[in-house]
């Protein structure tokens, strides 16, 4: 938004700061510090906005999670939160739990995702109805299409009914901690694949269709033209994917809340739910900061190593 | 040009300052202001010299309060209370995050009693002094339910009782009789298993047993309890934490042995259960009144009645008690004006009874419970003619209250979890035991 505002002034000005200060050599010194400062003033008025919602909605959060986990070196130790966040297993057992549910989702969900985009992308009857059809589910409030599926994978749900209508056993999907996990991963891939398939959908449509058949014409087959072309045409676009869903995947929580509330035997008790229950279920928002902290080193780190080994650059 | 510039420079001043004091500031009681949501605090003076004056109040209770809201607002001009129903489980969650973060938006919050010391601990709720109004017009029981350390923190409104309801038409298709209303003759819980049984056996119903406040500690402590267990949290200082005992464990099983049989549905939330009765799927349930007005209504309207919660042979008869109680907050600029509402909901004949209408539980306002009784036979005769009787028995002798502890919210959390667990097939023992650990850890620090 402050690159936003910066463009807009050096567009909307006569001049830009440093050419005006050439063209005001010779003018009288005060008009020209008068000059000068209004359109700093003009500058930080546009900026404000921008600067307050900053400092309120990132700055103070952080700095008062970080001064709360942190303890007052004499009632709570300076590390006493993050030490019993760490000796407490409902939190490492979450934070397990967050780091398998990652391994599976995300590549699941991106693999979906390019699958459908390069489908998607073929000259195929109804190509935009299908489209939407996949998108649709971003549309509807995760909390509203919780509340759906908690219906749907009841144990006497219609998803059950219709598996054993066709002679299937029904699968205990929401109460079983084998299955509860699986489950969440549905829920979430449902919704998210359709939005992640966008932006490769954008990044196939870049890639020039001379190359294609180019390809086509050397004799290069599918599956040649995808690793070939496709894949290093979308390879930007796959960047952020993959960083943005691995965010995304961390901070899951909304179907948790409403389909297993972290159940059955905490199986699905994925970190951002322990956090929310720490804060505001038990009211300890101490440790709760703690794990707060934690969560955003380890995507800190997560988010580094993927921006290392996926880069985006030509 | 210039001009333009500076206007428009002006504008944008004010509006980033306007935005900062919004954000940055309270809003001053004696400041007219405005804040999103309808959440409006305005005391400016009219010209009748009326103060408009916004109470909000946040409860589980979906349309319970809304007469007497009507009646309080009618004669308080000016006056508006802005109500905020949610789930229980939102509820308790949101109250935390707010109350927890100082906000003022809050002046009402429903206060379920076992909760209390923990909310007083935290300083969420305004101190009660109402030179006794309240002692004078609710039942003792009421009173002591919401009192912490010789201190009244809350307004109580209802207490609480369980029958097993039963659905006639399913007892019928198995010939099983229907049990008895008159609480000396209980039904043991093996008799309504075995009964249960019976009528899923012989297509009655989907299943044979259900319970309200499934998974919920607060159903599930007088099962226990009639089991010979102890409630598992106490000690001296009101935070040991025994759940691992041979009773829990024999309780345990029974609660695992009853939904993997299929007598009871699994994976159904408590919020969904009310709704298997009504639709005719579960023939005996153990519930709450304050549906029957819901249940005559649904598909199994006049085929039903009540029986006094049963208990397991040998053991004794124990049956929940309590229910919630409406606090003020301790960050409310209107606290006069809110325990003022709090005491018409609750103290007040009309106020009272118009709650009661609504939600059906029995009020432990003294005046207001005839009232109640009255309504609720003349609702439904042919199943409730002896209702008063079981409330009197099992209020008077059997009631048995939750936990009072700083940590009992911990302990609800825990076990109501751990319920869920046993429910949908965990080993019981496993579960009780990792409970135990947890709990222990949890309440350490209250021990400091």
């Amino acid at each position: 938004m402050s690159g936003n505002a910066a463009g807009m002034l050096s567009r909307h000005g006569s001049t830009p700061f440093p050419a005006d200060k050439g063209r005001a050599a010779g003018a009288p010194a005060v008009r020209r510090r008068t000059r000068h400062w209004r359109r700093w003033v003009t500058a930080a008025v546009f900026l404000l906005p921008a600067f307050v919602a900053l400092l309120m909605l990132r700055v103070v959060p952080t700095v008062e999670a970080v001064t709360l986990a942190l303890g007052d070196g004499e009632r709570v130790g300076t590390w006493e939160n993050f030490e019993a966040i760490f000796t407490d297993p409902l939190f490492t057992g979450s934070l397990r739990t967050t780091l398998l549910f990652g391994v599976i989702i995300n590549p699941l969900q991106i693999a979906l995702a390019l699958f459908l985009a390069v489908v998607l992308t073929q000259r195929i009857p109804l190509v935009g109805l299908w489209r939407t059809l996949i998108l649709l589910p971003v549309a509807v409030p995760q909390v509203v299409s919780a509340i759906v599926w908690l219906v749907l994978l009841r144990p006497d749900g219609p998803l059950n009914s219709f598996l054993e209508r066709f002679g299937m056993p029904s699968v205990p999907w929401l109460i079983n901690p084998r299955y509860a996990l699986w489950s969440i991963i549905i829920v979430c891939s449902w919704v998210g694949v359709g939005y992640w398939m966008t932006f490769l959908v954008a990044g196939i449509q870049e890639i020039p269709r001379s190359l294609y058949e180019a390809a086509e014409i050397d004799g290069a087959g599918t599956l040649r033209r995808f690793r070939h072309i496709t894949l290093p045409g979308v390879r930007r676009q796959l960047l952020f994917v993959l960083v943005a869903d691995t965010v995304a995947n961390f901070l899951v929580f909304a179907p948790v809340r409403i389909l297993t509330q972290g159940g059955p035997a905490r199986s699905t008790d994925l970190v951002m739910h322990n956090i929310f229950e720490r804060a505001y279920t038990l009211g300890d928002l101490q440790s709760a900061s703690a794990a707060t902290i934690v969560l955003v080193l380890i995507l800190l780190v997560v988010v580094s190593i993927q921006f290392r080994l996926l880069p985006g650059k030509e | 040009m210039r001009q333009v510039q500076t206007l428009s420079t002006g504008g944008v001043l004010l509006l980033g300052l306007t935005m900062m004091v919004a954000a940055c500031s309270g809003q001053p009681a004696d400041q007219p202001a405005t804040s999103a949501g309808g959440e409006t605090t305005e005391s400016t003076e009219t010209g009748a010299g009326v103060e408009p004056v916004t109470l909000t109040y946040i409860h589980p209770h979906a349309g319970a309060y809304t007469d007497a809201i009507e009646m309080f607002e009618a004669s308080h001009p000016g006056v508006t209370i802005e109500e905020q129903a949610i789930p229980f489980n939102e509820m308790i969650t949101q109250v935390q995050a707010r109350l927890g973060s100082g906000d003022d938006s809050l002046d009402l919050i429903a206060v379920d009693p076992p909760r209390l010391g923990n909310m007083v601990l935290q300083k969420f709720l305004d101190p009660v002094d109402d030179s006794g109004a309240t002692a004078e017009k609710v039942s003792k029981v009421g009173l002591d339910s919401v009192t912490w350390e010789g201190q009244q923190y809350a307004y109580p409104i209802w207490t609480s009782v369980n029958f097993l309801f039963y659905n006639k038409a399913a007892l019928d298709k198995a010939g099983i009789e229907y049990p008895s209303d008159d609480p000396a003759d209980r039904m043991t819980w093996e008799e309504v298993v075995a009964d249960a049984t019976a009528v899923q056996d012989a297509g009655g119903a989907d299943y044979g047993l259900g319970i309200e406040q499934i998974d919920r500690y607060y159903a599930l402590q007088p099962l226990l309890m009639s089991m010979g267990a102890d409630p598992g949290l106490g000690g001296d200082d009101d935070i040991e934490v025994d759940v691992t005992g041979d009773k829990w464990v024999e309780f345990g099983n029974w609660y695992a042995q009853i939904h993997e049989s299929g007598l009871a549905p699994r994976g159904i939330d408590a919020s969904q259960m009310p709704d298997t009765f009504g639709a005719g799927q579960v023939a005996y349930f153990l519930a709450a009144p304050l549906r029957i007005t819901v249940f005559q209504e649904s598909s199994v309207a006049d085929g039903w009645g009540i029986a006094p919660h049963p208990y397991f042979e040998g053991g004794d008869v124990v049956t929940p008690t309590d229910s919630w109680a409406i606090g003020v907050s301790a960050y409310s600029k209107h606290k006069e004006l809110a325990h003022e509402f709090a005491q018409f909901m609750t103290l007040d004949l009309e106020g009272m009874t118009s709650v009661s209408a609504n939600l059906n539980l029995p009020p432990v306002n003294q005046e207001a419970y005839p009232v109640y009784l009255e309504r609720m036979v003349a609702l439904v005769p042919d199943a409730l003619g002896n209702m008063e009787a079981i409330i009197t028995d099992d209020s008077e002798n059997y009631a048995a209250h939750r936990p009072s502890s700083v940590g009992y919210v911990e302990f609800e959390t825990a076990m109501n979890k751990a319920f869920s667990d046993i429910r949908n097939g965990t080993d019981v023992v496993t579960t009780l035991q990792s409970t135990q650990d947890n709990l222990e850890r949890q309440l350490a620090k209250y021990a400091k």
